[in-house]
């Protein structure tokens, strides 16, 4: 009951602060886009619009529909991944990561002082018009209706539709695991977003998907959440400070939400975005602008026993839970918290309650010399065994990434748990070394060696494991 | 007069975000648990007397995109009752020194494998029996 009380005082706060204050969290890119400059400011003169409407700003929803973050990409965070992450195709942009990182090797910007921030692509405007009009968006429509002045203009983003009345997504991965005994080739991801937004502050959200399996392609195909909908919701959202309310189906704001689905810190606290058991039905509320953000959301749940229907949200049982997510997310740093209670019957999974801490700091935006972007979260919690008592969970997550070169980014990540501490043999740790290679807009090939480390020796084992990330 | 950092100190300044990441995996890592069992611990976690469907739902998640139908060589197939019975003391051995499932891949919890454990010692009663 202490908890329940506390959860509902932190609640308030949050509501509260909705009305005077702002903002919201995310991993390496949001902590990296500090090091550009048109991340702010716009092409050709450098303007400064007002803070909630630039281009793109540290928090989820600049670059993804979901303020939560993940899925759909809205026109900067598409404008971001045509122009910043990958290798070819990039815009002309006030960064050159080969030039940071070997300053004497093959500098490609030889004019430019290098401890200035000036443009390197376009040498003049004709160039960066060039550029502008390379780029195209063969999957957006319309121009809703309502538009302020301080809304995205034509141009904004180059060719892109800055604001649609309707867009189209989407994200599929290819997974190859080189395990011991045979490699396994399996579909990991297969999900179409659609984003209708007839007027301005109105949207609607389906995000609809396969459950990847790893026995194959065909049971992919058979699986009975193929297809289902992974996020179904309203949304007014673009308030001021970027406040937004949603109602639907989603995930929780909780902590960092990966794209590693695997990571413990979102698996042992039933939020792996690849389960359908992760989704719930409920209401958000947030404010995610630059830079103090806050998010808070009740919520219903199936069973953790009964995988939800595909297609009705409305498939919930009897518990329910609370969530709050707040923090601070600067141009070079970010700090945040979170907090999560369920409620449910012992035959429904039994309660839960789950506290994490989570930063990122990209320390280039500070010491040039210092190429590499640190983040990392711990969280830890209870849930109720079968039996009714308690088991204490911790789980931990922390990531290395140095982005080489545009579309070269190198990482050393590190994650743990704990299932139960009272019980032996269920702790592990696993260390990954790898990278991404995006060497065109859509095309990512991310590569991992995995080592992971339980308390017998003899389990400890590695594997190769190799994505192919398609996504528009 | 400046006097020049030493190598120690320099290099510090330059590498901390290393320096942290790996100070901060290394204390994770010494973290430790507790020194019991599940069943130990907590008795009641599990029933008393499982069921093949409950076993059967664990091998299916955890061990069958593997162990798939017709899977010969080096991998036996646990794909149906028969085959899950008869490897049922194989399971047990494999999942309880974490060498199954292999590699980086996760490792079965606690609950799991204890459950099957205690289905096996009430000697793996199944439909197929």
């Amino acid at each position: 009951m202490q908890l329940k009380r506390w959860l509902l005082v932190v609640a308030g706060v949050a509501v509260a602060w909705l009305h005077v204050h702002v903002a919201r969290a995310v991993p390496q890119y949001s902590a990296q886009a500090g090091r550009a400059c048109d991340t702010c400011h716009i092409l050709p003169d450098w303007d400064t619009p007002a803070l909630a409407h630039r281009k793109r700003n540290m928090t989820c929803q600049t670059c993804h529909v979901d303020p939560a973050g993940g899925g759909m990409r809205t026109t900067v965070g598409l404008y971001y991944g045509r122009s910043t992450v990958p290798m070819i195709a990039t815009s002309p942009r006030p960064q050159d990561d080969w030039d940071r990182n070997f300053p004497g090797v093959g500098r490609r910007d030889r004019h430019t002082p290098y401890n200035t921030y000036l443009p390197i692509g376009p040498r003049n405007l004709e160039q960066a018009y060039a550029y502008r009009d390379s780029l195209h968006d063969s999957w957006a429509w319309g121009m809703p209706k309502g538009l302020t002045p301080d809304t995205p203009w034509p141009g904004r983003f180059f060719g892109l539709n800055p604001d649609p009345i309707f867009r189209l997504g989407g994200d599929a991965r290819f997974a190859y695991l080189g395990a011991r005994g045979r490699p396994i080739f399996f579909p990991m991801q297969f999900d179409v977003h659609a984003a209708l937004h007839p007027v301005h502050h109105a949207t609607l959200l389906a995000n609809v998907g396969a459950r990847g399996r790893p026995s194959g392609y065909s049971d992919t195909i058979d699986d009975s959440h193929t297809p289902y909908f992974r996020e179904l919701f309203a949304m007014t959202s673009e308030w001021p400070y970027q406040t937004y309310a949603k109602a639907g189906r989603f995930v929780p704001s909780f902590g960092l939400r990966l794209d590693d689905h695997t990571n413990r810190t979102r698996r042992e606290f039933e939020l792996d975005g690849s389960l359908p058991d992760s989704r719930v039905l409920g209401v958000e509320v947030g404010a995610v602008a630059a830079y103090p953000f806050i998010q808070a959301s009740y919520f219903k749940m199936k069973s953790k026993y009964v995988e939800p229907d595909p297609w009705n949200i409305f498939d919930v049982d009897d518990g329910w839970g609370t969530a709050v997510n707040f923090g601070w997310r600067d141009l070079g740093w970010s700090i945040g918290a979170s907090a999560m209670a369920r409620r449910r019957p012992l035959d429904e999974g039994g309660d839960t309650d789950t506290y994490g801490v989570y930063g990122s700091i990209n320390p280039w935006y500070f010491w040039q010399r210092v190429p590499l972007t640190l983040q990392g979260e711990f969280d830890t919690g209870t849930q109720q065994r079968a039996s009714g008592l308690r088991a204490h969970k911790r789980a931990a997550y922390a990531e290395l990434d140095w982005p080489a070169w545009n579309g070269i980014n190198f990482l050393l990540a590190y994650d743990w748990a704990d299932p139960d501490r009272d019980v032996i043999d269920d702790e592990s740790s696993r260390y990954q070394v790898g990278g991404q290679l995006t060497v065109y807009p859509g095309v990512t090939l991310d590569g991992r060696l995995r080592y992971l480390r339980v308390t017998t020796p003899a389990g400890d084992g590695s594997d190769l494991f190799v994505q192919l990330h398609l996504w528009f | 007069m400046r006097i020049a950092p030493s190598p120690a100190v320099h290099l510090c300044r330059r590498y901390w975000p290393l320096l942290l990441f790996v100070a901060m995996a290394a204390v994770l890592a010494a973290c430790s648990s507790g020194d019991r069992t599940l069943e130990a611990v907590d008795p009641n976690a599990v029933a008393i007397n499982p069921t093949y469907d409950q076993v059967h739902a664990i091998v299916h998640n955890n061990c069958e995109f593997c162990h798939k139908a017709g899977s010969t060589g080096r991998i036996s197939p646990l794909s149906n009752c028969e085959e899950i019975v008869g490897l049922s003391g194989d399971i047990l051995a494999r999942i309880q020194d974490n060498t199954m499932p292999p590699s980086a891949l996760p490792r079965l919890s606690s609950e799991d494998k204890l459950l099957i454990q205690r289905w096996v010692e009430n000697g793996a009663p199944a439909p197929c029996n």
